[in-house]
């Protein structure tokens, strides 16, 4: 057992190590690309929290993304908040949100949840638009660059930016892989594979899957708020379908209930994309094949598909 | 702990399964639930654990009532249920099943050396997923994770079926050994040889109604009650 936390302990590490040293070899084009990539791949994690661990199939998320993103936003731009303060109340908006929505949502199960779960990513997406007068809809809200610091750090320098990028996913991937291994963690997944099972062992479902729904919106509110701050750049697509959508693909990608998953794909799927957009302007069918063949040959996402075949341990 | 079911009836939405079930079980008995298909011995045991709501009946635990209680508290209360079919969690392996299991009740090293004991072989497949086990230690591991909430009643749904001679043995001496330290047992069983083995009483289900509730030691295994009630 030592052994294994050992191996899947070293991988993590090493990622993250990884991640550190690329930032002194990255052009910059791929410098901002990878402090974008990280900081989505926080979202992708908490998506997967959702789906991949408890078998939530939400179509809502970006409700979660927005609400960190704006609440941020807002309170930067409006509030006249500095970054840091802004985050936290970013998170304890999308950890509000998703109480709401979870005591209302998680009554119904599958389609019927993955519904409920749009409907309210609509209403926050039409609000956003409703609200033009603050959130200035689709055209969005641009941060100022001088209201874009931690201290004495200025979010808008690049190898700053990659820091704090790199810094938010690593306590997101440390705080998955500490989930994954832990007893909450295993009734999650007990909740996946089969519900009445798990309330014949004595588990509360509501109450897993709303802690689990909770987990999942705080860490995608955390991503929107990042994202925000970082680029600065507040907008109402990240309310849209889309962003609902995004995760689920990426969380397919990568592997879903696999702690590294949801990050290789947020990264196979952006330069897949920006590769695709070189070669030709249909790049969206280019990921539509790409995803119709990982769900014929690897189901189980590309490192689900590693772990059932290859390496037992990864968590 | 003594477990009393009274004119408990249940069911699955219009259709009712159960009328007006008796059955009582006392600390170190096994009492043993006999009947044809159908004849509502597994929906009698879902209905115990909450599983299936009472339309009518008490269900109680040393007098306190249980079937009030939404299903999710029920094991909390010290009683285990094996389902039909063992009902593990496939993708999870040995050691992680039985982590659920403890964690019910705050995890203690003591009851997971307890259950090992019982089910030695189940130690050197900690690391296994439960998927992959046979089908004989996939019953040890659905036992096993029962025994995680240290029960004082214990439910089991047809623990031999389909399992080899040997493996029968083992679950019999098994179900044995907790009756020695005072478990009360329910066990639904098909075959009279196991139940007569194994339990002080068998109460017959006949269209969800329990009708004679019998000794065994006053039974034989060619006993007319059970061509009667089981057809056999």
């Amino acid at each position: 057992m030592t052994g294994v936390l050992n191996r899947s302990a070293i991988l993590h590490i090493g990622v993250v190590i990884l991640l550190f040293a690329l930032q002194f070899v990255l052009p910059p084009y791929h410098h901002t690309n990878m402090a974008r990539i990280m900081t989505l791949a926080v979202f992708a994690m908490g998506y997967n929290v959702a789906f991949g661990y408890t078998g939530l199939l939400s179509l809502g998320h970006a409700l979660f993304f927005a609400s960190g993103l704006y609440a941020a936003g807002l309170l930067i731009q409006m509030g006249g908040w500095s970054a840091l303060p802004a985050f936290s109340m970013a998170l304890i908006a999308g950890g509000g949100l998703a109480l709401l929505v979870g005591v209302l949502a998680l009554r119904t199960t599958g389609v019927a949840f993955m519904i409920v779960t749009l409907m309210f990513a609509q209403a926050g997406y039409l609000t956003v638009l409703y609200l033009g007068e603050w959130t200035r809809g689709d055209e969005g809200l641009v941060l100022p660059a001088a209201s874009r610091t931690i201290g004495s750090l200025d979010l808008t320098n690049d190898t700053t930016r990659y820091f704090c990028a790199l810094a938010l996913f690593s306590i997101a991937l440390l705080g998955c892989y500490l989930l994954a291994r832990s007893s909450t963690g295993r009734v999650l997944i007990a909740m996946r594979e089969n519900e009445e099972r798990s309330r014949m062992l004595g588990y509360d479902p509501l109450r897993y899957r709303l802690t689990a729904l909770v987990i999942s919106a705080v860490m995608s509110a955390a991503a929107g708020a990042a994202y925000g701050v970082l680029f600065g750049y507040v907008g109402a697509t990240f309310a849209s379908i889309q962003y609902s959508i995004f995760p689920l693909l990426w969380v397919l990608l990568g592997g879903a209930g696999t702690v590294l998953g949801p990050f290789l794909g947020v990264l196979l799927m952006t330069y897949l994309v920006d590769l695709a957009g070189d070669v030709t302007s249909a790049h969206l069918l280019v990921v539509g094949i790409a995803l119709v063949l990982t769900v014929l040959f690897a189901p189980r996402g590309l490192l689900g598909t590693v772990r059932a075949r290859w390496l037992p341990w990864l968590p | 702990m003594m477990l009393t079911v009274s004119r408990l009836s249940a069911g699955y939405g219009q259709v009712q399964v159960l009328r007006e079930v008796n059955l009582t079980v006392a600390p170190g008995e096994v009492l043993c639930l006999m009947g044809r298909n159908g004849a509502g011995k597994s929906t009698a045991l879902k209905g115990i654990m909450g599983l299936v709501r009472a339309t009518g009946g008490e269900i109680s635990l040393n007098g306190v009532r249980i079937d009030t209680l939404p299903a999710y508290k029920v094991p909390g209360l010290g009683i285990g249920y094996v389902p039909q079919g063992r009902r593990l969690f496939s993708e999870l392996t040995v050691a992680e099943n039985l982590q659920i299991g403890l964690a019910v009740r705050g995890h203690d090293a003591d009851r997971l050396e307890h259950v090992l004991a019982l089910f030695p072989r189940l130690r050197d497949r900690m690391g296994q997923t439960s998927g992959s086990l046979s089908g004989g230690e996939q019953q040890m591991l659905a036992i096993g994770r029962a025994l995680c909430v240290e029960p004082a009643v214990l439910l089991l749904d047809e623990p031999t079926e389909g399992l080899q001679p040997s493996m029968i043995a083992l679950i019999q001496e098994t179900v044995l050994k907790l009756r020695a330290t005072g478990v009360a047992t329910v066990v639904v069983e098909q075959r009279v040889d196991a139940a007569l083995a194994i339990s002080n009483r068998i109460t017959f289900l006949v269209n969800g109604r329990s009708a004679d509730t019998v000794a065994t030691r006053d039974m034989s295994p060619v006993d007319p009650l059970f061509a009667r009630y089981v057809g056999i």
